[in-house]
Protein backbone atom coordinates (compact mmCIF):
# COMPACT_ATOMS: atom_id res chain seq x y z
CA UNK A 1 0.00 0.00 0.00
CA UNK A 2 1.32 3.07 -0.97
CA UNK A 3 1.79 5.86 2.07
CA UNK A 4 0.91 9.94 1.35
CA UNK A 5 0.95 12.51 3.61
CA UNK A 6 -1.38 15.16 4.11
CA UNK A 7 0.79 17.48 1.78
CA UNK A 8 1.53 14.79 -1.29
CA UNK A 9 -2.94 14.11 -1.19
CA UNK A 10 -3.45 18.41 -1.19
CA UNK A 11 -1.02 18.80 -3.49
CA UNK A 12 -2.18 16.10 -6.16
CA UNK A 13 -5.25 17.04 -6.09
CA UNK A 14 -5.03 20.72 -6.01
CA UNK A 15 -2.84 19.70 -9.18
CA UNK A 16 -5.58 18.08 -11.30
CA UNK A 17 -8.76 20.05 -9.52
CA UNK A 18 -6.57 23.26 -11.20
CA UNK A 19 -5.61 21.51 -14.47
CA UNK A 20 -6.34 22.76 -17.70
CA UNK A 21 -7.04 19.05 -19.54
CA UNK A 22 -7.28 20.55 -23.31
CA UNK A 23 -3.64 22.44 -22.85
CA UNK A 24 -1.76 20.15 -20.57
CA UNK A 25 -2.81 17.09 -22.62
CA UNK A 26 -1.90 18.46 -25.60
CA UNK A 27 1.32 19.84 -24.51
CA UNK A 28 2.53 16.39 -22.91
CA UNK A 29 2.03 14.09 -25.60
CA UNK A 30 3.38 16.52 -28.15
CA UNK A 31 6.10 17.18 -26.19
CA UNK A 32 6.88 13.05 -25.81
CA UNK A 33 6.43 12.62 -29.53
CA UNK A 34 9.08 15.90 -29.84
CA UNK A 35 11.95 15.32 -27.66
CA UNK A 36 11.47 10.84 -27.58
CA UNK A 37 10.18 10.62 -31.45
CA UNK A 38 11.14 7.13 -31.35
CA UNK A 39 7.43 7.01 -29.43
CA UNK A 40 5.88 7.75 -32.64
CA UNK A 41 5.94 4.50 -33.12
CA UNK A 42 2.76 4.19 -31.94
CA UNK A 43 1.12 6.63 -33.34
CA UNK A 44 1.23 5.66 -36.73
CA UNK A 45 -2.75 6.07 -37.36
CA UNK A 46 -2.44 9.90 -36.29
CA UNK A 47 -1.60 11.26 -39.53
CA UNK A 48 1.27 14.16 -39.87
CA UNK A 49 4.04 13.53 -37.57
CA UNK A 50 6.75 15.12 -39.60
CA UNK A 51 7.92 17.52 -37.05
CA UNK A 52 7.40 19.78 -34.18
CA UNK A 53 5.11 22.44 -35.99
CA UNK A 54 2.80 19.26 -37.34
CA UNK A 55 2.85 17.81 -34.14
CA UNK A 56 1.84 20.41 -32.52
CA UNK A 57 -1.18 21.46 -34.52
CA UNK A 58 -2.08 17.68 -34.60
CA UNK A 59 -5.97 17.58 -33.36
CA UNK A 60 -5.65 13.64 -32.99
CA UNK A 61 -2.21 14.45 -30.76
CA UNK A 62 -4.20 16.94 -28.79
CA UNK A 63 -7.71 14.82 -28.35
CA UNK A 64 -4.80 11.56 -27.23
CA UNK A 65 -3.53 13.99 -24.96
CA UNK A 66 -6.43 14.98 -23.12
CA UNK A 67 -7.42 10.56 -22.89
CA UNK A 68 -4.26 9.98 -21.24
CA UNK A 69 -4.77 12.93 -19.13
CA UNK A 70 -8.19 11.57 -17.71
CA UNK A 71 -6.61 8.23 -17.64
CA UNK A 72 -3.90 9.80 -14.94
CA UNK A 73 -7.09 11.82 -13.22
CA UNK A 74 -8.89 8.67 -12.49
CA UNK A 75 -5.49 7.48 -10.27
CA UNK A 76 -6.05 11.01 -8.27
CA UNK A 77 -9.14 10.25 -7.70
CA UNK A 78 -8.16 6.77 -6.15
CA UNK A 79 -4.79 7.26 -4.87
CA UNK A 80 -5.39 4.35 -2.41
CA UNK A 81 -6.26 2.31 -4.78
CA UNK A 82 -4.27 2.58 -7.97
CA UNK A 83 -2.93 -0.64 -8.62
CA UNK A 84 -6.61 -1.34 -8.94
CA UNK A 85 -8.13 1.21 -10.75
CA UNK A 86 -5.30 0.37 -13.40
CA UNK A 87 -5.57 -3.20 -13.74
CA UNK A 88 -7.64 -3.55 -16.94
CA UNK A 89 -5.50 0.12 -18.48
CA UNK A 90 -2.53 -2.41 -17.75
CA UNK A 91 -3.55 -5.20 -19.22
CA UNK A 92 -4.63 -2.66 -22.37
CA UNK A 93 -1.27 -1.30 -22.77
CA UNK A 94 0.60 -4.59 -22.53
CA UNK A 95 -1.79 -6.91 -24.89
CA UNK A 96 -3.34 -4.97 -26.90
CA UNK A 97 -1.33 -1.35 -27.45
CA UNK A 98 2.26 -3.27 -27.06
CA UNK A 99 3.54 0.20 -25.57
CA UNK A 100 7.42 -0.43 -24.06
CA UNK A 101 6.64 0.30 -20.36
CA UNK A 102 9.69 2.93 -20.10
CA UNK A 103 7.99 4.89 -22.55
CA UNK A 104 5.55 5.75 -19.78
CA UNK A 105 8.52 7.23 -17.62
CA UNK A 106 9.54 9.53 -20.59
CA UNK A 107 5.76 10.85 -21.33
CA UNK A 108 5.42 11.34 -17.55
CA UNK A 109 8.82 13.91 -17.41
CA UNK A 110 7.53 15.71 -20.38
CA UNK A 111 4.43 15.92 -18.22
CA UNK A 112 6.03 17.11 -15.48
CA UNK A 113 7.86 19.74 -17.53
CA UNK A 114 4.40 21.18 -18.65
CA UNK A 115 2.76 21.35 -15.29
CA UNK A 116 6.24 23.51 -14.27
CA UNK A 117 5.47 25.80 -17.32
CA UNK A 118 1.82 26.06 -16.05
CA UNK A 119 2.48 26.77 -12.13
CA UNK A 120 5.87 27.86 -12.27
CA UNK A 121 7.28 29.20 -8.94
CA UNK A 122 4.44 27.57 -7.30
CA UNK A 123 5.59 24.08 -8.44
CA UNK A 124 7.61 24.17 -5.96
CA UNK A 125 10.80 21.25 -5.15
CA UNK A 126 8.13 19.72 -2.49
CA UNK A 127 5.40 19.78 -4.72
CA UNK A 128 7.79 18.58 -7.73
CA UNK A 129 8.07 15.56 -5.42
CA UNK A 130 4.93 14.69 -4.50
CA UNK A 131 3.90 14.93 -8.18
CA UNK A 132 6.86 12.74 -9.16
CA UNK A 133 5.75 10.02 -6.55
CA UNK A 134 2.18 10.08 -7.76
CA UNK A 135 3.63 9.40 -11.18
CA UNK A 136 5.66 6.74 -10.38
CA UNK A 137 3.07 5.05 -8.58
CA UNK A 138 0.61 5.16 -11.96
CA UNK A 139 3.29 3.91 -13.90
CA UNK A 140 4.11 1.03 -11.84
CA UNK A 141 0.42 0.35 -11.67
CA UNK A 142 0.73 0.39 -15.58
CA UNK A 143 3.84 -1.69 -15.42
CA UNK A 144 1.77 -4.94 -13.06
CA UNK A 145 -0.01 -6.69 -15.89
CA UNK A 146 2.69 -6.68 -18.02
CA UNK A 147 4.18 -10.60 -18.47
CA UNK B 1 22.04 10.87 -31.09
CA UNK B 2 24.73 13.30 -32.08
CA UNK B 3 23.67 17.04 -31.41
CA UNK B 4 23.05 18.34 -35.26
CA UNK B 5 23.66 22.57 -36.65
CA UNK B 6 20.10 22.91 -35.83
CA UNK B 7 20.40 21.22 -31.97
CA UNK B 8 23.20 23.48 -31.38
CA UNK B 9 21.77 26.87 -32.69
CA UNK B 10 18.80 26.18 -30.78
CA UNK B 11 20.83 25.30 -27.32
CA UNK B 12 22.76 28.82 -28.21
CA UNK B 13 20.15 30.80 -28.74
CA UNK B 14 17.83 29.43 -25.36
CA UNK B 15 21.36 29.90 -23.30
CA UNK B 16 21.65 33.41 -24.63
CA UNK B 17 17.93 33.76 -22.96
CA UNK B 18 18.60 31.90 -19.81
CA UNK B 19 22.33 32.42 -19.08
CA UNK B 20 21.42 36.27 -17.07
CA UNK B 21 19.88 33.76 -14.90
CA UNK B 22 22.38 30.88 -14.36
CA UNK B 23 22.73 31.27 -10.72
CA UNK B 24 19.22 30.82 -10.28
CA UNK B 25 18.57 28.16 -12.29
CA UNK B 26 21.14 26.03 -10.49
CA UNK B 27 20.59 27.16 -7.01
CA UNK B 28 17.04 25.94 -8.69
CA UNK B 29 17.65 23.01 -10.08
CA UNK B 30 19.83 21.20 -7.52
CA UNK B 31 17.79 22.26 -4.70
CA UNK B 32 14.91 20.34 -6.80
CA UNK B 33 17.40 17.01 -7.32
CA UNK B 34 18.07 17.00 -3.27
CA UNK B 35 14.24 17.40 -2.33
CA UNK B 36 12.97 15.07 -5.37
CA UNK B 37 15.75 12.60 -5.22
CA UNK B 38 16.77 11.97 -1.80
CA UNK B 39 19.20 9.42 -2.33
CA UNK B 40 21.41 12.30 -4.25
CA UNK B 41 22.01 13.59 -0.71
CA UNK B 42 24.77 11.50 -0.47
CA UNK B 43 26.68 13.31 -1.91
CA UNK B 44 26.32 15.81 0.31
CA UNK B 45 27.04 14.88 3.69
CA UNK B 46 29.59 17.43 4.32
CA UNK B 47 27.63 20.28 4.29
CA UNK B 48 25.77 22.05 6.98
CA UNK B 49 22.54 22.44 5.27
CA UNK B 50 21.03 20.77 2.47
CA UNK B 51 17.34 22.20 2.37
CA UNK B 52 16.65 24.18 -0.30
CA UNK B 53 18.36 27.44 -1.05
CA UNK B 54 20.65 27.16 1.28
CA UNK B 55 24.07 28.64 1.29
CA UNK B 56 26.15 25.74 0.60
CA UNK B 57 23.43 24.62 -2.65
CA UNK B 58 22.87 27.91 -3.99
CA UNK B 59 27.24 28.26 -4.29
CA UNK B 60 27.12 24.77 -5.72
CA UNK B 61 24.29 25.81 -8.15
CA UNK B 62 26.63 28.27 -9.37
CA UNK B 63 29.54 26.74 -9.88
CA UNK B 64 27.36 23.36 -11.85
CA UNK B 65 26.22 25.81 -14.48
CA UNK B 66 29.79 27.56 -14.38
CA UNK B 67 30.53 24.14 -15.92
CA UNK B 68 26.86 23.98 -18.38
CA UNK B 69 28.02 27.31 -19.73
CA UNK B 70 31.95 26.10 -20.74
CA UNK B 71 29.95 23.21 -22.12
CA UNK B 72 28.36 25.92 -24.11
CA UNK B 73 30.96 27.37 -25.60
CA UNK B 74 32.67 23.73 -26.04
CA UNK B 75 29.99 22.28 -27.71
CA UNK B 76 31.38 21.55 -31.32
CA UNK B 77 33.56 19.16 -29.29
CA UNK B 78 32.15 18.42 -25.83
CA UNK B 79 34.83 15.33 -25.00
CA UNK B 80 38.07 16.93 -25.36
CA UNK B 81 36.65 20.52 -24.03
CA UNK B 82 35.43 18.78 -20.53
CA UNK B 83 38.33 16.49 -20.19
CA UNK B 84 38.95 18.10 -17.16
CA UNK B 85 35.41 17.93 -15.51
CA UNK B 86 35.76 14.51 -16.62
CA UNK B 87 39.12 13.66 -14.53
CA UNK B 88 37.83 15.48 -11.68
CA UNK B 89 34.15 13.44 -11.59
CA UNK B 90 36.22 10.31 -12.75
CA UNK B 91 38.60 10.43 -10.12
CA UNK B 92 37.97 12.92 -7.21
CA UNK B 93 33.94 12.94 -7.22
CA UNK B 94 33.09 9.60 -8.24
CA UNK B 95 29.37 10.29 -8.99
CA UNK B 96 27.56 7.87 -9.92
CA UNK B 97 27.07 8.83 -13.74
CA UNK B 98 22.95 7.96 -13.33
CA UNK B 99 22.89 10.96 -11.69
CA UNK B 100 23.56 13.04 -14.19
CA UNK B 101 20.01 12.19 -16.10
CA UNK B 102 18.86 13.17 -12.82
CA UNK B 103 20.28 16.62 -12.08
CA UNK B 104 19.28 17.42 -16.26
CA UNK B 105 15.76 16.36 -15.72
CA UNK B 106 15.61 18.79 -12.76
CA UNK B 107 17.72 21.64 -14.89
CA UNK B 108 14.56 20.95 -17.71
CA UNK B 109 12.12 21.45 -15.12
CA UNK B 110 13.44 24.48 -14.07
CA UNK B 111 14.08 25.67 -17.66
CA UNK B 112 9.90 25.20 -18.35
CA UNK B 113 9.20 26.80 -14.58
CA UNK B 114 11.38 30.16 -15.16
CA UNK B 115 11.34 30.43 -19.01
CA UNK B 116 7.21 28.68 -20.12
CA UNK B 117 7.54 31.08 -23.30
CA UNK B 118 11.67 30.24 -24.66
CA UNK B 119 11.47 26.95 -23.44
CA UNK B 120 9.23 25.61 -26.56
CA UNK B 121 9.14 21.63 -27.89
CA UNK B 122 11.70 22.28 -29.85
CA UNK B 123 13.95 24.49 -27.58
CA UNK B 124 13.28 21.31 -25.06
CA UNK B 125 14.74 18.79 -27.13
CA UNK B 126 17.78 20.45 -28.26
CA UNK B 127 18.24 20.99 -25.05
CA UNK B 128 17.42 17.27 -23.82
CA UNK B 129 20.39 16.00 -26.49
CA UNK B 130 22.76 18.91 -25.18
CA UNK B 131 22.75 17.62 -21.47
CA UNK B 132 22.69 14.42 -22.73
CA UNK B 133 25.74 14.79 -24.57
CA UNK B 134 27.26 16.86 -21.81
CA UNK B 135 26.71 14.21 -19.45
CA UNK B 136 28.43 11.31 -21.68
CA UNK B 137 31.33 13.78 -22.35
CA UNK B 138 31.36 14.23 -18.36
CA UNK B 139 31.52 10.25 -17.96
CA UNK B 140 34.49 9.76 -20.73
CA UNK B 141 37.25 9.52 -18.14
CA UNK B 142 35.61 6.50 -15.42
CA UNK B 143 36.69 3.99 -17.27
Amino acid sequence: MVEWTEFERATIQDIFTNMNYDVVGQQSLARCLIVYPWTQRYFGKFGNLYNAAAIMGNPMVAAHGKVVLRGLEKAAKNMDNIKATYADLSVLHSEKLHVDPDNFRLLGDCLTVVVAAQLGAAFTPEAQAAFQKFLAVAISSLRRQYH
Amino acid sequence: MSLSAKDKAAVRDLWSKVSGKADDIGNDALSRMLVVYPQTKTYFSHWKDLSPGSAPVRKHGKTVMGGVAEAVSKIDDLTSGLLNLSELHAFQLRVDPANFKILSHNILVVLAAMFPDDFTPEAHVAMDKFLSALALALAEKYR
